[in-house]
């Protein structure tokens, strides 16, 4: 009951000081684009240049076109877009607590948001990003559909399990460094291993399986279908089950983990 | 919690574990039998004291006495590691300064910022604004970026927002030491006005004339625990003691003196103007020994007389202007090659006025012996100042001005009454002013 109500206090606290993570978001925001020359340009260059990469070694090295009937390019984006989102906010998040101590040491603050405020500024670049999207789904003649419908939804799920893992990894990098290089492994890993830039559709048993199990990608297929493929999510009704299974426990344990290191913050920072 | 308590702290404990080296932490964090690697070290240990509301609490100590360590505690920045506290209300602390500013953002972004941080609503802060900007009174800098600010627009700032979102604590560590005079008596007289409210204010200073000017109560802590809690003008006192010369200020009962003929010694600090010596054996005494004092003790300043100088006549109000002779029996336990006396006159909140001694005015007096009274005579000119209680705390030293080993010092040896019928100089007036040949006033045409 208890982990209820501080739920709930959690979001009004968030709702009332929504000024603050207004503007720690678009400091945090300027801080990493404004002092370039190319500022916001940066935040799109990046993740187009890796997905060109991509789209160069598959289409010209590999000399493989068309994945099952979909075109190349919105079939690699549709996936990658939301994988960018799901990667930045992990390696942001997992050090904002170490960055914004001074909001820590020298004063009573609601610890909880810091991370948020890194989540929320990846979610704005992601925000762009959908649009770049759609700008491509539809240049390829992917035309707004009713499955559009679904991007709330999807967002909605990387939010709830990427919240969760912020709050367990950034509490975890205020004692352990390590952490930070942990996550570099771990998303170069899943990247490779999560069916993003390779199609899951043929795999079967245990392959299947690792597939399947792996939260992420009910995210980056949920994209995949949402734009290119046309699916709705009630389809996979057990992956669905799982997924939010797996979501609402990284997330409980994420807070958990959070509000027992909380103390600890200030005299180890 | 009592309601007429703005604080509670009951045996507060913070522990910090010491590693030697980083990898310590780690194998202890992973040492399957929690094999400790640690030394502790208390930064606070078994504080427990109680703040009415309405009272002003000063905290003095040494660096790293926990001072910061409690504010932090107190302002649920730091979690103790065992002891309980509570806390009555809005506290609202400045630790540090430009705490919880963004560098960023200009100075009325900064209030909003900061305003939304200590948990008020943008409504709530936007009918402040105007008195925050008014009390800051840093101009047109309220429109620049906080990066621009010098270190005193700052605490200007800070203050200025702090003060003005009605705490009912407010938690101010070291934050005036930057602000200009005439900034830091605004301070102090808003935080009149917080108290006068009922309402709390903690103060951390080194500062000790602040503090006995300000609060009410102080608490000294020393490596981490309570010294000494209660009467701010008490406290400092002994805190003082024991920071200039490493030694507890204690009541010492020392044993009464023993009637022999001691030898006199003059130590004129304005050797000038004769008049028929009072003997010494007339020299109506006042004991000095039970009152409260510190040093090595290596000579004890038993008995004090203050005479006028002129007339003999022994006093206890003066008007200002005339001439004292103030008299002290010494009973000298070890030898003191060079000794040194010297007076200070304080004012009631323990801030000094003048002090002479026989180090300043080069005026050397011979060796003691031990076993030998003495008894030394100091002529001195007291100033023109205002109408009220002082009081004369008194030194003997062995050394030069700049190092000695102080033997004996007595604080508020003799209290004092300046009474000026004149009203001229009833309020104090001035002290170059002697003389109407001193100072004119005119009107002059245009």
């Amino acid at each position: 009951m208890s982990y209820i109500k501080n739920f709930y206090y959690f979001n009004k606290v968030i709702f009332q000081q929504r000024y603050i993570i207004q503007k720690l978001v678009v400091r945090d925001f300027k801080k990493k684009y404004l002092s370039t020359y190319l500022g916001m340009v940066w935040a799109f260059l990046n993740p187009l240049a890796y997905i060109l990469t991509i789209w160069f070694v598959i289409s010209i090295g590999l000399r493989s076109g068309d994945r099952a009937g979909y075109a190349l390019l919105p079939w690699l984006v549709s996936a990658m877009i939301p994988w960018f989102f799901i990667r930045d906010a992990l390696s942001n998040a997992s050090g904002s607590l170490v960055e914004y101590s001074f909001l820590i040491k020298k004063m009573y603050f609601r610890v909880g948001i810091i991370p948020l405020i890194k989540l929320f500024t990846v979610l704005i670049i992601h925000l762009f990003l959908l649009l770049v999207l759609a700008i491509i789904a539809v240049s390829y003649g992917y035309s707004p559909s009713i499955y559009w419908l679904q991007i709330p939804y999807y967002l909605l799920c990387a939010l709830v399990l990427m919240v969760g893992l912020s709050w367990l990894s950034s509490a975890l990098m205020v004692f352990v460094r390590d952490i930070k290089q942990t996550i570099e492994v771990f998303t170069t890993l899943f990247f490779w291993i999560t069916p993003i830039i390779w199609p899951h559709e043929g795999l079967l048993g245990k392959k299947r399986l690792i597939v399947d199990l792996n939260p992420f990608f009910y995210i980056t297929n949920g994209y995949r279908e949402t734009f290119i493929q046309g699916k709705w999510f009630f389809e996979q009704v057990n992956l669905t089950i799982y997924f939010w299974f797996i979501a609402i426990l990284f997330f409980i344990i994420g807070a958990i983990v959070f509000q027992k290191l909380k103390p600890h913050f200030a005299d180890v920072l | 919690m009592d309601s007429n308590l703005a604080i509670q702290v009951n045996s507060l404990t913070k522990i910090y574990p010491l590693y030697s080296n980083p990898k310590d932490r780690m194998k202890e964090a992973l040492h399957p039998r929690r094999k400790q690697y640690h030394k502790e070290f208390y930064a606070l240990k078994d504080v427990s004291f109680e703040v009415k509301k309405g009272d002003s609490l000063g905290i003095v100590g040494q660096n790293g006495s926990g001072k910061s360590t409690l504010l932090k505690v107190l302002s649920r920045v730091l979690t103790p590691t065992s002891g309980t506290f509570s806390t009555h209300g809005r506290v609202i602390s400045l630790l540090e300064l430009g705490a919880g500013f963004n560098p960023e953002l200009t100075g009325i972004e900064n209030i909003y910022f900061y305003g939304t941080i200590l948990g008020f609503s943008k409504k709530n802060i936007d009918s402040k604004l105007d008195e925050i900007i008014a009390f800051a009174d840093i101009g047109q800098f309220v429109y620049q970026p906080l990066k621009t600010y010098s270190s005193g627009m700052k605490s200007r700032l800070a203050f200025s927002v702090a003060s003005n979102v009605d705490p009912d604590i407010l938690v101010l560590d070291e934050v005036l030491a930057v602000g200009d005079l005439r900034f830091k008596q605004k301070c102090l007289r808003t935080m009149r006005d917080i108290i006068d409210q009922k309402r709390t204010v903690i103060l951390v200073s080194h500062d000790t004339g602040a503090i006995t000017n300000f609060c009410n109560k102080t608490l000294w802590l020393n490596e981490g625990m309570v010294q000494e809690f209660g009467p701010s003008n008490e406290i400092v006192k002994k805190y003082v003691g024991f920071m200039t010369y490493g030694l507890e200020t204690q009541i010492k009962k020392l044993q009464p003196a023993k009637q022999v003929e001691p030898n006199s010694i003059e130590s004129n600090s304005q050797n000038q103007g004769k008049s028929k010596e009072l003997l010494v054996k007339n020299i109506k005494w006042t004991d000095s020994t039970k009152l409260e004092s510190f040093g090595e003790y290596g000579a004890i300043i038993e008995k004090v007389a203050l005479y006028i100088r002129d007339t003999n006549e022994r006093v206890d109000t003066v008007k200002g202007g005339e001439w004292l002779s103030f008299y002290a029996r010494i009973k000298v336990v070890e030898a003191i090659e060079r000794p040194g006396f010297g007076i200070r006159l304080m004012d009631k909140r323990g801030n000094g006025i003048f002090t002479v001694n026989n180090y300043l005015y080069n005026q050397p007096i011979r060796s003691f012996n031990p076993g030998e009274l003495v008894v030394i005579r100091t002529d001195f000119r007291f100033p023109l100042i205002m109408v009220g209680k002082y009081t004369l705390t008194i030194a003997l030293s062995d050394g030069d001005q700049e190092n000695h080993v102080q033997h004996h010092w007595i604080h508020d040896t003799l209290i004092i009454s300046v009474d000026n019928q004149n009203p001229k100089f009833k309020r104090g007036g001035n002290v170059i002013v002697v003389d109407d040949e001193n100072y004119s006033v005119q009107l002059l045409d245009d």
